[in-house]
């Protein structure tokens, strides 16, 4: 079948992989910065480094749970299958960034607090939502029917991207051991720069993951889709 | 409060290897995946 070899000789868009080299370097690149131009804090000495990839996890967690968001209000609407995989390649990749969000609090929490984890509300509300969207992928990986499992799991999004505001503003509405968010007027002018680099960086590492695990997603779907039509149609299938 | 009879680099340290390995195993990830999806989409195109 014509369709199916060329989808598995499909090569990867030159973008992609620019994209990806140029997302590691920025991100090796801008951790040097980072090291280079930020004196020790007075309180947190250098543990304050650990900031410049704690704080872009973070931020990249979040704007992968907004397109989960974005993309299961699609499905529901339109039924599309590119906004159902793009959910799904969103969740996996938002629910990397916040485990990785977690484990460096963790390691921040153990020099600066004493502690490796507390039931503070950031971090019990940012385990919750690390917990949901564990439970989302954990849905899809049961569920066998394709729409099934599309139209659940866009539900599931949905209410665990709610969560994201919840876990943004947990430092103002409720009595916190964490740090406000980080922004110019929270912090000392001095690491503003080394954070918006590396936030720009970690944002390109985003932009290069959720392509990848979009572009597994929907050659895999395409092939079953294929070899489904091809059995409708009654041509010989060898199973 | 702070754990400084710690050096507070080993903390920093830590933490960079942690991300680079969570970042280095989530591309490992993703390169199986992919290859993955288009073996699949071979071995279905050969059954066709």
């Amino acid at each position: 079948m014509q369709e199916l070899k060329a989808l598995s000789e499909e090569r990867a868009p030159k973008w992609l992989i620019g994209l990806t080299a140029i997302a590691f370097m920025a991100v090796a690149g801008a951790q040097v910065f980072g090291f280079i131009t930020s004196p020790a804090a007075e309180q947190y000495q250098h543990s304050q480094k650990i900031m410049y990839v704690h704080v872009p996890a973070a931020w990249n967690a979040f704007l992968a749970f907004i397109v989960v968001f974005w993309a299961s209000l699609v499905y529901l609407w339109k039924r599309s299958e590119g906004a159902d995989l793009l959910a799904e390649s969103a969740a996996e990749v938002g629910a990397v960034f916040t485990g990785l969000t977690l484990l460096l609090g963790s390691i921040w929490g153990k020099w600066a607090w004493g502690v490796w984890w507390t039931w503070d509300p950031r971090l019990t509300s940012t385990a919750v939502l690390f917990i949901i969207f564990v439970g989302y992928l954990a849905l899809r990986s049961f569920t066998e029917d394709p729409e099934r499992r599309a139209t659940w799991s866009a539900g599931v999004g949905i209410f665990g991207a709610l969560n994201v505001p919840i876990v943004y503003m947990s430092v103002r509405w409720w009595r916190t051991l964490h740090q406000v968010q980080s922004s110019p007027e929270t912090m000392s002018a001095e690491y503003v720069t080394a954070l918006r680099v590396n936030g720009i960086a970690f944002l390109l590492l985003l932009v290069a993951v959720l392509g990848w695990r979009y572009r597994a997603a929907r050659i895999q779907r395409r092939a079953e889709a294929l070899h489904e039509e091809a059995i409708l149609e009654g041509r010989q299938v060898h199973v | 409060m702070f754990e400084t009879d710690v050096n507070v680099w080993n903390y920093v340290i830590g933490a960079y290897a942690v991300s680079w390995l969570t970042v280095i195993g989530y591309t490992l990830r993703l390169w199986v995946l992919n290859r993955r999806a288009s073996r699949f989409a071979a071995e279905l195109g050969g059954d066709v």
